[in-house]
């Protein structure tokens, strides 16, 4: 009986969960116009706790999908504009001598002011404009929550999501993220330029005079929830299996690894990148109004999952190859069944 | 955790293998089975056409039909992937697949949040409600697969293969093509077997078989086995051996025959011959000259019965009558005259001597007493025989002399006197028996010579491949016979002036005609030597030889005219009957004319032939021009024409008898060109 009640109690909350995910989605949807599988992917990100890499050429609205998405969950929301001259404490804060209102000597006390990192959503706008030294500041909030600074270790928010975008096009003057700082990016997301249809909807939407309005529908307690239900979603062993026979055929030196991999690939995707498969592919599945994750899923998110997780070696730097080619030939190789 | 049960999903998942199953069946049939099976069956088709390959082969050809089914049923199918291909086909993203698995097996790192298994039975259930609302037959089409480049392939050979002739119709139309309608086992060795040169053999063959002696018995069992060999129910080395055995049984009954003989029938058949041409003067008697000259004993008999009953009664026919005996009477009475002085008596004396002088000799070496020894024991057989066919000729001539005084005594005696009719009757009853006497002789020797021909037909079957070489030798024979040398002339005892009677053996030779002026032996002297026996081919031993010659000539001067039959094998000893006579002889020494190599054995004597030159000209210079010139610097056809043109003017004489005129005739179909 008790299971019973289980079952249906738990097909309602999948339920509503999915309903908050489309009101959520049509609401982001509200504002930025066609970038559905980008939107997708940043709710994905949402939901399973990871952070987002967005990379577009400017003015593919990608600083303002980020901003209308915290919006729409009604949570706290930085934005940091990384700059050659950025130093780290401008985005984890500093500790500053302030005229403390409670002090009775009237000194001043030496006091930490949290940077723009102490945010529910930050968008860490053109991080690769940033020195490597302060892109090393977020590696610490990014993987564990905290914050250091000043010998206190201060945690973030929760729920704490950094989203980054990037510009391909200027490398002069950038500086490229390290690995370990995209590792730790659950999705890489490509942010193509807009179809003709879409970009008429873009004009009529932005030289108009309405402005939509983006209403809060989710909160952070809410997240929490759909955070936990997305974890219980129930994996098959082929799909666990697929997940890893994928992330390691991205290795040059597997033996289902395509001849593309073998010869342009350094080094393949950390399990990270099958954390973000699975986890994705979970999310995915909600999304779409089903109960468990298919093939089909984690084929959809492996690039996202791991474009920014497998490096190439200098041949294939030189010779101009994808990594969503190399992807493409591991999917194709790696067969479905066991 | 206890997953929900699936039944619709079950069911469904045993429909899309099953529907798989068939599927896969429908496509390896048409892509594999159908292919496969007409490449067997082009392969069997040539098989049983070239390699005689029996026809139950051809079940083969269903062989790759349960191979594949079994294929296709026994194949496994793991459910999940059957799942999975469903998913796909409905676009159900591994729904079924996902609750189908989620219930075998528990998901993995769902830890023990009861949510997790709450919708592994949710997943289930959903499964199986889908699994409701589907039916497979569209994710599992059964199609038949579109014809392939190899499919038309596979069905060009076999088309090919219909078109391979069959090696038995080959055989067959072989052998219905040939002259023998024989089975294809023995086809080869029967190949060019002409039984078109066989005709006149078997007429004969039939001739001889209609009396009820041991020469139509002989003749029966030869055209029974050469009947078999046509058939193809015996092969030529049966054939060959039967009639080798069939030899020598014939051998035996001659040897018989030989022993039993009292007189000597050439001249009893000589001495019919010319009682039945004294009888045939007139009309009353006519019927009975020929009969006789038929040697048709029992109706001569029966028609001088008749012809006394017509002098009976009828003055005319009386005095024919007489005149008719009278005439007969002259001729037996001229004949015994001739043959008072024998050649035979001659030779036995001369054999005599001859015996005496070895018998006298002493041998200085064992060797040379060895020798001696064979010679005394040969020359006393020679001696025996010439004694043995002395007598028959006094029995002959005794019985020649009781006919003429029978002739002589019923043409004195009156019409319807009982002496005249005692008379007749003897003369009758003498006739048939002496025509019996010297049928039974000619028969054992027709049957004799009809089994050789036919040894050499049977022979001569087998070797129509290697015709040229076998024409070349009768070519060389033929060469040398016309040349005159004497080793194979002689045999026959032929030659020697007008009658000539011997044991010769195979060859017969077409020699007319004297040639001019010279010396009056010169023609035939080189012959009489061969007459001895010297040519290999005399060693017949003479089973039985007889030859009839009758010459004709002016003593002193040309105009020769002789003709001389023989008939014989063996050692050729010719009688010269007719010393005084010049010309030729005809010969026939056996059925095959060209003799037979492997039998040129002879230790007959030199004879010398008394012959008187002629004038006349010869055609026997043409055939020695020729044979000189040498055959190659003409055209063969050319040469046989020329030859058998010669040939057909002796033919045209009517002292030729029937029977060698069928020798000659088939001598010259056998060499004819092809």
């Amino acid at each position: 009986m008790s299971t019973a009640i289980t079952t249906t109690q738990t097909h309602q909350e999948l339920q509503a969960m999915q309903r908050d995910l489309a009101t959520l989605t049509a609401e982001v949807q509200r504002v930025i116009v066609g970038q559905d599988k980008v939107i997708r992917s940043v709710v994905t990100c949402l939901l399973a706790g990871g952070h987002g890499l967005l990379e577009g050429v400017p003015g593919l609205g990608k600083t303002l999908l980020i901003r209308t998405l915290a919006r729409a969950v009604d949570l706290d929301f930085a934005r940091i504009q990384f700059t050659p001259d950025l130093m780290p404490a401008d985005i984890v804060g500093t500790s500053m001598l302030l005229q403390s209102e409670g002090d009775t000597s009237g000194r001043p006390v030496l006091q930490y002011q949290p940077g723009p990192i102490f945010a529910n959503i930050v968008l860490a706008d053109e991080i690769n404009r940033a020195t490597p030294k302060t892109q090393s500041a977020l590696l610490e909030a990014m993987a564990e929550g905290t914050v250091t600074a000043g010998g206190q270790t201060r945690p973030l928010p929760n729920p704490f999501l950094v989203l980054a975008t990037q510009n391909p096009l200027e490398m002069e003057g950038t500086y490229p993220l390290p690995e370990a700082q995209l590792d730790r990016f659950l999705f890489k997301m490509q942010v193509e330029f807009p179809a003709e249809d879409e970009l008429i909807r873009i004009l009529d939407r932005t030289t108009g005079i309405d402005v939509a309005e983006v209403t809060p529908t989710l909160d952070a307690h809410r997240i929490g929830q759909m955070r936990e239900l997305v974890r219980a979603i129930p994996v098959t062993d082929s799909i666990t299996r697929y997940v890893v026979r994928v992330l390691r055929a991205t290795h040059p030196e597997d033996s289902r690894a395509p001849d593309m991999v073998k010869r342009y690939v350094r080094f393949g995707g950390s399990p990270r990148g099958a954390q973000a498969m699975l986890l994705g592919s979970r999310i995915r599945c909600i999304l779409d109004g089903r109960m468990t994750p298919s093939i089909d899923d984690v084929r959809a998110v492996a690039s996202e999952a791991l474009r920014h997780r497998v490096i190439l070696n200098f041949e294939g730097e030189a010779e101009g190859i994808a990594v969503d080619d190399c992807l493409a030939k591991v999917l194709a190789a790696v067969p479905a069944d066991k | 955790m206890n997953p929900t049960s699936t039944p619709a999903l079950d069911r469904l998942l045993a429909a899309a293998t099953r529907r798989l199953r068939f599927a896969a069946a429908t496509w390896a049939l048409g892509r594999i089975a159908l292919p496969a099976a007409l490449v067997i069956a082009a392969a069997i088709i040539v098989a049983m056409r070239r390699l005689g390959t029996p026809e139950v082969a051809l079940w083969l050809t269903a062989a790759p039909l349960p191979i594949v089914l079994a294929w296709a049923g026994l194949r496994p199918h793991a459910s999940r992937r059957v799942a999975r291909r469903v998913d796909a086909h409905f676009g159900l993203d591994d729904q079924l697949g996902a609750a189908l698995e989620l219930g075998k097996t528990p998901p993995r790192g769902a830890g023990n949040d009861p949510r997790t298994s709450a919708i592994v039975d949710l997943v289930r259930q959903r499964g199986d409600a889908l699994a409701q609302t589907i039916n497979v037959a569209p994710a599992f089409p059964i199609r038949v697969p579109s014809p392939r480049a190899f499919d038309v392939f596979a069905l060009v050979l076999v088309g090919v293969a219909l078109q391979v002739p069959s090696a038995r119709a080959e055989l067959a139309e072989a052998s219905l093509g040939g002259v023998l309608l024989a089975p294809v086992q023995a086809a080869s060795a029967r190949a060019g077997l002409d039984l078109a040169l066989a005709g006149p053999l078997r007429q004969s063959l039939r001739e001889l078989a209609a009396a009820k002696d041991e020469p139509a018995l002989a003749a029966q069992e030869i055209l029974e086995i050469l009947e078999a060999l046509e058939r193809g129910e015996i092969d030529r080395a049966l054939a060959l051996e039967q009639l080798e055995e069939l030899e020598k049984i014939l051998d035996e009954q001659d040897a018989q025959l030989d022993a039993e003989l009292r007189e000597d029938p050439a001249m009893l058949a000589e001495a019919l011959e010319e009682l039945g041409a004294g009888l045939q003067e007139e009309e009353v008697t006519s019927k009975a000259g020929e009969a006789l000259d038929k040697g048709e004993g029992d109706k001569a008999e029966q028609a001088l019965a008749e012809a006394g009953k017509a002098a009976e009664a009828d003055a005319n026919a009386d005095e024919q009558m007489k005149r008719a005996l009278a005439e007969a009477e002259k001729r037996l009475a001229k004949q015994n005259d001739e043959r008072e002085s024998s050649e035979t008596t001659k030779q036995l004396e001369e054999e005599e001597r001859r015996l005496k002088k070895e018998e006298h000799k002493q041998p200085e070496t064992p060797e040379q007493a060895a020798e001696q020894e064979r010679r005394l024991a040969q020359q006393r057989d020679k001696v025996e025989q010439l004694k043995r066919q002395h007598e028959r000729e006094m029995a002959a001539q005794k019985k020649i002399e009781e006919l003429r005084r029978n002739a002589k005594q019923a043409a004195q005696n009156k019409a319807g006197s009982a002496e005249r009719k005692r008379e007749l009757e003897k003369l009758g009853r003498g006739m048939k028996e002496a025509s019996r006497s010297a049928q039974g002789s000619q028969r054992m020797q027709g049957a004799q010579d009809a089994l050789e021909e036919a040894k050499t037909f049977v022979r001569r079957s087998g070797q129509s491949g290697a015709g040229e070489d076998k024409r070349k030798q009768q070519f060389r024979k033929f060469d040398k016979a016309a040349k005159g040398d004497g080793k194979e002339e002689g045999k026959d005892g032929k030659g020697k002036d007008g009658k000539g009677k011997g044991k010769g053996s195979k060859s017969t030779l077409l020699v007319e005609g004297e040639v001019g002026e010279g010396d009056p032996q010169a023609m035939m002297e080189g012959d009489g030597k061969d007459g001895q026996g010297e040519g290999k081919d005399g060693q017949g031993q003479g089973q039985q030889g007889q030859g009839q010659g009758e010459g004709q000539g002016e003593q002193g001067e040309g105009e020769g005219q002789g003709e001389g039959e023989g008939q014989g094998q063996g050692e050729g000893q010719g009688q010269n009957q007719s010393p005084a006579s010049s010309g030729d002889g005809i010969g026939d020494g056996s059925q095959d004319p060209l003799g037979d190599p492997s039998a040129i054995k002879s230790d007959a004597n030199d004879v010398r032939v008394n012959v008187k030159r002629g004038r006349g000209v010869s055609k026997a210079e043409i055939l020695k021009d020729a044979s000189q010139n040498g055959f190659a610097t003409e055209p063969y056809r050319k040469t046989y024409e020329k030859y058998r043109d010669h040939a057909k003017s002796a033919l045209d004489s009517d002292a030729f008898p029937a029977a060698q005129r069928r020798l000659v005739k088939r001598y010259y179909q056998m060499i004819q060109g092809r």
